[in-house]
C-alpha cells in the first residue's frame, strides 16, 4: 500500500520533463488510490551538445580512491596518494588527432570555463572526455582560477538542473581540448 | 473534407504556439528553466506539427506554410489603466502569459479534431489528437506552473 490516496498524499506529482505540477483533480484522475505510479519520461537530448568550435563531449564523474571532492579521502595519505590530483581521460585516437601524448599537460575549454591537467589515454570511447569532479581548491594554496591553474570539473560544466528535483546537471558539456604550450 | 477547416486551424494555432515556445526560450535565456524546458517544449511541438502536416498532406489538405502564417499576438490586456513599463520579472510573466494564449488556443484547436475524428470514426487521427491534447496541454501546465512561481515574488515586490 502507498500512501497515493489523493486525500492523504504529501504531494500531487510533477511531470517529470517539465516539472510541471499537477493537482488534486488531476491526481485523483490517476486513480492510483494506494498503489504506486510509475512514471515514464521522454528522452530529452543534453543541454548541450559537440559543436564546431567545441568538438569533445564532456562526461565528468567519480573514480574509486575518493569521494565527491574529497574532503574526507583527501584527508586519508592512502588515499590521497593513490589519486592526488585532476587528470583528463581522452581517446587514444583523439589523443593521436590532437598531438597529445600520455602525460602531457593538456587544456581543456568549454563555453564557460577552463582547467588544465595532464592527459590519460585509452579510458573514454572516442569522442568523449572524462574529467573526474573530486579535484577543487580547498587543498591548494594557490586559489584558482583566479590565482594559479583553474582544476575544477565543473568550471566546464553547463548551469542546467532536472525540473522536478533540481538536481544540476553537472555531468555533461561539450569541450576542445589543446596541448598546453 | 469536413476536416479540413478544424485541421487547418490547429496548424495554424501549433505553428505559432511552437514559434512562441521558441521566442520565449531565446528571449529568457538567463532562466535556466525557461531557458532549457521551453526549448525543450518548442522541439516536442514542432515535431507534432510535422507529423500534423504529414498527416494533412496524405490526405490532400492544403495548408499555408507555416512559415509564411501571419503572426497572431495574444489579446491585449484590457486598457483600464495605463500600464507601465514592466520589470524584468513582469516582462517574463507578459510573455508566459502571452505564450499561455497561445498553448490554450492549440489545446482547444487539438480538442476541436479530436472530436471531429471521433464523429467521423477515424480512430488512427483520434489517437493522434488525443496525444496532441495532452501533448498541448502539458504546455498549459508548465506555463501556469511557471507563472504561480513567478508571479508572488514579482508582485509583493514591485
Amino acid at each position: 500500500m502507498f500512501a497515493t490516496a489523493t486525500d492523504y498524499c504529501e504531494d500531487y506529482g510533477h511531470d517529470l520533463l517539465t516539472g510541471a505540477s499537477f493537482d488534486a483533480q488531476e491526481h485523483r484522475g490517476f486513480g492510483a488510490d494506494g498503489r504506486a505510479f510509475l512514471k515514464p519520461a521522454e528522452y530529452a537530448p543534453p543541454p548541450e551538445g559537440p559543436s564546431e568550435d567545441y568538438p569533445l563531449r564532456l562526461a565528468t564523474g567519480r573514480r574509486v580512491y575518493q569521494w565527491h571532492t574529497r574532503t574526507k579521502t583527501g584527508r586519508v595519505p592512502e588515499l590521497h596518494a593513490a589519486a592526488p590530483d585532476v587528470w583528463v581521460e581522452l581517446h587514444d585516437a583523439d589523443a593521436k588527432d590532437l598531438g597529445i601524448r600520455d602525460g602531457d599537460r593538456c587544456t581543456v575549454i568549454s563555453p564557460r570555463g577552463t582547467i588544465e591537467a595532464p592527459a590519460r589515454l585509452g579510458g573514454p570511447r572516442r569522442g568523449v572526455v572524462f574529467v573526474p569532479f573530486h579535484y577543487g581548491y580547498w587543498d591548494r594554496g594557490d586559489a584558482a582560477p583566479n590565482g594559479g591553474a583553474a582544476r575544477a570539473a565543473n568550471e566546464l560544466t553547463v548551469t542546467a538542473w532536472d525540473p522536478v528535483s533540481r538536481q544540476p546537471l553537472f555531468k555533461a558539456g561539450a569541450v576542445r581540448v589543446e596541448r598546453t604550450a | 473534407m469536413t476536416l479540413d477547416r478544424s485541421t487547418s486551424q490547429l496548424h495554424a494555432s501549433m505553428a505559432h504556439l511552437a514559434s512562441g515556445l521558441r521566442g520565449l526560450a531565446r528571449d529568457h535565456a538567463d532562466d535556466q528553466d525557461v531557458f532549457h524546458v521551453g526549448g525543450a517544449l518548442a522541439l516536442y511541438m514542432a515535431d507534432l506539427l510535422d507529423e500534423l502536416e504529414a498527416r494533412a498532406r496524405a490526405r490532400g489538405t492544403v495548408l499555408v506554410d507555416r512559415d509564411r502564417l501571419p503572426g497572431i499576438s495574444a489579446p491585449a490586456l484590457p486598457e483600464t489603466a495605463p500600464l507601465s513599463d514592466p520589470g524584468p520579472g513582469e516582462a517574463l510573466l507578459d510573455d508566459l502569459r502571452e505564450v499561455g494564449v497561445r498553448a490554450h488556443a492549440a489545446q482547444l484547436d487539438w480538442t476541436i479534431l479530436h472530436q471531429g475524428a471521433l464523429a467521423t470514426r477515424d480512430r488512427d487521427l483520434a489517437e493522434f489528437t488525443e496525444g496532441g491534447t495532452e501533448e498541448s496541454g502539458r504546455v498549459v501546465r508548465w506555463l501556469t506552473t511557471r507563472i504561480k512561481e513567478g508571479a508572488p515574488q514579482v508582485l509583493a515586490t514591485r
